[in-house]
Formats: structure tokens, C-alpha cells, sequence
């Protein structure tokens, strides 16, 4: 015999089979016809249906009134927390000139995010800026999550990745034309995330977040026109190092406070 | 409300329908033409399928819905009617183009067939959405239902396109596979209740393992191997490979060792996820099919099981200084036979999440020991 008629017979030798026990349980209540055709009476009366089961009742519960509890498709949030973020915790390349600029500082970090999701993954996208006393980040990152829902509480990894801007030099330290000059860097955020979401009500959450960055920088040199460079001689020795390119590897932790709503 | 969740129902899968057809088209266009009469021919078959479905389950009183009809007739009604009624109307659709050898290989056939799938799952979302009260459970149903049908159609259809090409021929036993895979993914979404919906997450991203691996056979592209971050993925043929036995030797002393070593590793990491849940105070006995907010302790036991797999491979190949994945591979189906015949014996709605499970547990297995090859 061919395998391929084997596979084709299966499914209606079982149905063969099974003919007898699926007449056996038609509904009283079914009166098709078609075709010209009229299907037996059925055997049982509705008065000798069994009554359904505890667990059937409770699904056909679950599927009446809470079909909408725990169904989301769409989610935003907001969160603020502190961040300690360290520009070249893993290689420096005349990044910053370390003289002058702290680079490893910790700020009041604001971030918003929005996604969709389906079952317990989620999709989305995340902005966040970071606050320092001598410089401003901010990271546009594309992000993924699993949820782990147990009740009301719902802890949660995230993983993202996407661009990230360093800018916003304070003037104080690396002089008033570079910084007017826009110097900034530009690069690669990667992200991983623990978080745990509590439901106040089936839309509203509150929660905490702890993350963690990678963050692959690098800018261009940015001259000054000659004799336009003022300030103290650490800041015109500045000048000549952020005239050159420089690039670094940093990483950072962000614990927040988030709000959510999810529909 | 019920309009914009039909048209999100009805344009999800004809759009991945279009991620794959355009994944597909990077080795030479595929006819947009013939890829359009397919999704229509399968919604045509689909809106067929409901009538019909609709007639028989009403004569039979069953439903698909383990609520309505319970366990069993749901089951009947999913393995018996709808799975093979639906996956034999999408081959019915395709089989005009490969009776007049419009398709060539297994490119053509992914693609044609894929789309009948799409085609076929866009109108059925509508039909569930606008007879299913359109609930949000139902949108959620459809949407996530919308990728079984169009990689089971493509899994088909790939060895449809294999037929003209190799002496062996897999399209029956391709179909068959397909089918009860398809049976068992639609009694999880469509038969239970919400909170089981979870158990399909290993179905999906084996789904989307597999389908990455396929696009990446039937269309490499080379532009992608170059410049993406993300590592390309084994071949359909090295993996082939992999399996082969080396010497045409099986050892079955390893399959049976490694059996034991998967089954023993699964038992003891379920064991330490349990006695680490009580510890930071996760409560098992929370799992309730009807709420999906319960779903975290399957996700969790789910997770251990699915992580023995890759662990148990590795070491078998590692202490049976392997050169072929083979024996692990049967060493990882032969646990999986165990859990599922254990589970019949003792808990048996846990056969349905072990089958889930499964083929994505057999990847992960294959994978762990692909990594402890000895070379």
C-alpha cells in the first residue's frame, strides 16, 4: 500500500469509526434538512442532557463575561527613576576629555513607551532621557518583551536595541564655542530589562523597572575656528582633543517607577 | 468596533502573506498574478469550509468548542472535520498549479500555497469575528490562528515543490504532519479556554524558526548573509547532514541512555522551577484555563521543560562523543513519547501542552547537540 494513500485514508477511517458515537451524541434540537435529505431523529431529549460539567461551566463563564480580562493588544507607559551611566566603562577612545567632563554620572532619567501585544509577547518602542549634571542621553530603542502573568502581578524581560545621542555639553566645561558648536555623539543603545507590572485595575498598572545599557558611541572631530577658543587652558587643550574623532563603549542601570495603561 | 476587528482580522495574514511572497521574489519575481488568484481561490475555499463545517457540526451537535461539546467531541471535531477539511481544501487550491507545472520547486510552492493559506485564514477570521460576537478574545483568536495556516500550507507546499525535483517523494506525509499539527494548534486557540492560549507560544516560535529557516533555503540571499547582524540559519541540507549516521550505524545504547538522561533532566528542572516558584511566592495551583492573567505558572513550567531539551542534547553528545545529531534526536523523540504517555496515564489535558511543546523541544534538542558535536 502507498504511504500517500495511507495518509489520505486516515483521517476518514477515524471518521468511520467514530460515525456511530458522534450520532449518538446529535442534539435534540436538530431539525437539517438538505439536499432533500432529512438526518435522524436524535436518540436523547433535552430533558436527559446531561448537565454540563464544573469545568465546562466555567469556561463557557470565561468565555461570556471575562473574555476581556487579560486581553490586551495595545500598551503605553511612562517611568522615572535614576541612572548611573558610565561612557566608557568598556573602552574610551577620546570620547570626552576625561579631564574636564565626569563621564561616568548618575541623573534622573524620563522615558515613555508604546507597543502592541499578542498573548505575552510585546512589541514596541521606548524613548528615554537621561538627565546628567554635565550631559544629556537620549535612546529611541525598538523593543521586545515576554510577560509572565501570574494574577495581578506580571513581572516581565524586555529586550531592545536602537539609536542613541549624547549631547547637550555643558558649556562650564568644555568652553562656550564647542558647545555652541553642537558637539555631540551619536551610536548604539542595547538594552536589557527585568520589570514587574502590578494591575490597580484592568487597564492601569504600576511597576518598577531595573535595565541595563550598552552603549557604543562615537563622533566626529569638531574644530573651533582659530583664536575663537576662550576660556581656561584645560578648555583650549579640550578644543584640540574634540577636534579629532573619538568613539567609546559604555554601559549604564536605570531603576524606575512606571505607569502604564494597556488596553 | 466589529468593522475595524474583521478588516485587522482579515489583513494580518494577507500581510505576512506579503512578507513572504517579497522574501521569496529576491531570487526572481515571483507572478503576483497567479500569488493574488491563490489568496482569493483559498478565501473562496475558506467561506466553503465555514458552510460546510457549520452544516456538518450542527447535524452532529458537535462543536469545536471543548465548552460546548466537551473534550472529546471537540477533538472529533477538530482531528476529524476541520483539520483535514481545511488543509485538503488549500491542496485543492494549489493543485491546478502544479498539475500544470506552475510550480517548480519549492520556492514557488512556499509561496502559492502560503498565500492560499492567507487568503484562506483572512476569511475566516472575519467569519469567526462577525459570528463569535466579536470579542476581543475572538480578534486574539484569529490573529494568532492566522500563521498556523499559512506555515502548514507552506510546510506542504515546500515538499509539493520537492516532487518534481527528488525520487522520494514527502508531500503525503508533509500534508499528514501538517495536519495533525494544525488540528492540535486549532483545538488550543479556537476549542479551549483563554488562558490555555499560552501552550501555543512554542508552536509559534517554532513556527517562526521553521519558517526562517525555509524563506532562507528556498531564497538565500546574499546581500542578507553579509550585512545582517543577525546569524543566518542552518541549512535545510546541513541539517540533513547532521542527521545522517555516521558508518550507517544507530547506537542505540545512547538513545536509550539519552532518553533517560532528557526525561530525568526534564523531571528535575520542573521540580527546582516549582520549589523556586514557592519560594518567591508564585502560587502553581493559579493556572486557570479561563483567565489569561493565570498563565504564568504553565509559562514557567513550559520554559523548564523546553530548557532540559537543548541541555540534555549537548550532554548526550558531548559523553557519547558524537559525530552525528542522530542519536540524541531519538533520544529527545523517545522522552517526548514518555512525557506524553505519562501525562495520558496521569493528567491528560497535559498531553495537549506536551504535544505543543514538542516540536519545538525536538529543535532545541537537535540544536543542543549540533553544539556538542564532536569535530
Amino acid at each position: 500500500m502507498k504511504p500517500g494513500f495511507l495518509c489520505w485514508s486516515v483521517p476518514f477511517f477515524l471518521c468511520a469509526l467514530s460515525a456511530p458515537a458522534l450520532a449518538e451524541d446529535a442534539p435534540a434540537g436538530a431539525n437539517l434538512e438538505a439536499g432533500g435529505l432529512k438526518p435522524p431523529d436524535a436518540v436523547q431529549s433535552d430533558q436527559t442532557a446531561p448537565p454540563p460539567s464544573p469545568t465546562e461551566a466555567n469556561l463557557d463563564r470565561a468565555d461570556k463575561e471575562d473574555s476581556g480580562r487579560g486581553l490586551e493588544f495595545v500598551w503605553l507607559n511612562g517611568e522615572v527613576g535614576a541612572e548611573t551611566l558610565g561612557l566608557q566603562t568598556f573602552k574610551a577612545n577620546n570620547l570626552v576629555d576625561a579631564k574636564l567632563v565626569n563621564s561616568k554620572q548618575t541623573g534622573i532619567m524620563y522615558g515613555a513607551g508604546v507597543g502592541v501585544r499578542l498573548l505575552v509577547f510585546t512589541l514596541g518602542a521606548r524613548f528615554r532621557l537621561g538627565n546628567f549634571s554635565d550631559w544629556d542621553l537620549w535612546t529611541l530603542n525598538g523593543e521586545f518583551g515576554l510577560h509572565i502573568p501570574l494574577g495581578r502581578v506580571e513581572p516581565y524581560f524586555n529586550l531592545g536595541a536602537g539609536y542613541a545621542s549624547l549631547g547637550s555639553f555643558d558649556s562650564k566645561n568644555i568652553g562656550s564655542n564647542l558647545s555652541s558648536a553642537g558637539l555631540g555623539a551619536k551610536g548604539l543603545d542595547v538594552r536589557g530589562a527585568f520589570g514587574v507590572d502590578v494591575y490597580l485595575t484592568d487597564t492601569f498598572t504600576v511597576g518598577g523597572n531595573l535595565s541595563g545599557d550598552l552603549l557604543v558611541l562615537s563622533r566626529s572631530g569638531k574644530s573651533v575656528a582659530a583664536g575663537a577658543t576662550t576660556g581656561t587652558a584645560e578648555q583650549q587643550a579640550a578644543a584640540n582633543v574634540y577636534a579629532k574623532d573619538g568613539s567609546s563603549v559604555g554601559a549604564g542601570a536605570t531603576l524606575s517607577a512606571v505607569l502604564g495603561l494597556h488596553f | 468596533m466589529i468593522v475595524v476587528e474583521a478588516l485587522l482580522g482579515f489583513a494580518f495574514p494577507l500581510a505576512l502573506a506579503f512578507l513572504v511572497w517579497r522574501r521569496v521574489s529576491v531570487l526572481g519575481r515571483v507572478s503576483r498574478r497567479l500569488t493574488l488568484i491563490m489568496a482569493l481561490t483559498g478565501a473562496i475555499g475558506a467561506a466553503l469550509c465555514a458552510y460546510f463545517e457549520r452544516l456538518v457540526l450542527t447535524w452532529t451537535g458537535l462543536s469545536f468548542d471543548v465548552a460546548t461539546s466537551g473534550a472529546s467531541g471537540a477533538l472529533l471535531a477538530t482531528f476529524l472535520l476541520a483539520a483535514p477539511l481545511e488543509e485538503a481544501c488549500k491542496v485543492g487550491v494549489v493543485w491546478p498549479l502544479y498539475r500544470t507545472r506552475r510550480i517548480d520547486g519549492p520556492r514557488l510552492g512556499v509561496c502559492y500555497a502560503s498565500a492560499a493559506g492567507a487568503g484562506f485564514a483572512a476569511i475566516e477570521a472575519v467569519v469567526q469575528i462577525s459570528s463569535g460576537g466579536a470579542t476581543r478574545l475572538t480578534l486574539l483568536r484569529a490573529l494568532v490562528s492566522a500563521p498556523a495556516h499559512l506555515f502548514f500550507a507552506g510546510a506542504w507546499g515546500y515538499a509539493l515543490g520537492l516532487r518534481g525535483r527528488e525520487r522520494r517523494h514527502w508531500f503525503s506525509w508533509a500534508w499528514l504532519v501538517a495536519t495533525l499539527l494544525h488540528g492540535l494548534y486549532d483545538h488550543i486557540v479556537w476549542g479551549r479556554g483563554p488562558g490555555l492560549l499560552v501552550t501555543v507560544m512554542p508552536l509559534l516560535v517554532f513556527m517562526g524558526l521553521g519558517a526562517w529557516v525555509a524563506l532562507r533555503d528556498v531564497a538565500p540571499s546574499a546581500v542578507h548573509a553579509h550585512h545582517s547582524l543577525i546569524p543566518e540559519p542552518p541549512s535545510l541540507q546541513s541539517m540533513r547532514n547532521a542527521l545522517r549516521p555516521v558508518d550507517h550505524q544507530v547506537l542505540v545504547r545512547w538513545i536509550v541512555i539519552g532518553a533517560f538522561v532528557t526525561f530525568g533532566l526534564v523531571l528535575v528542572l520542573l521540580a527546582l522551577t516549582i520549589v523556586l516558584g514557592n519560594r518567591f511566592g508564585v502560587d502553581f495551583s493559579l493556572a486557570d484555563e479561563s483567565d489569561m492573567r493565570s498563565s504564568g505558572p504553565l509559562i514557567l513550567l513550559g520554559v523548564a521543560v523546553l530548557l532540559a531539551f537543548p541541555v540534555a542534547g549537548f550532554l548526550v553528545a558531548k559523553a557519547s562523543a558524537a559525530h552525528s545529531v542522530l542519536e540524541p534526536a531519538l533520544a529527545a523523540g523517545l522522552a517526548l513519547a514518555a512525557l506524553v504517555a505519562m501525562l495520558f496515564v496521569t493528567a491528560p489535558v497535559g498531553v495537549l501542552f506536551a504535544l505543543a511543546v514538542a516540536p519545538l523541544a525536538f529543535g532545541l534538542a537537535c540544536g543542543g547537540a549540533w553544539i556538542g558535536l564532536e569535530r
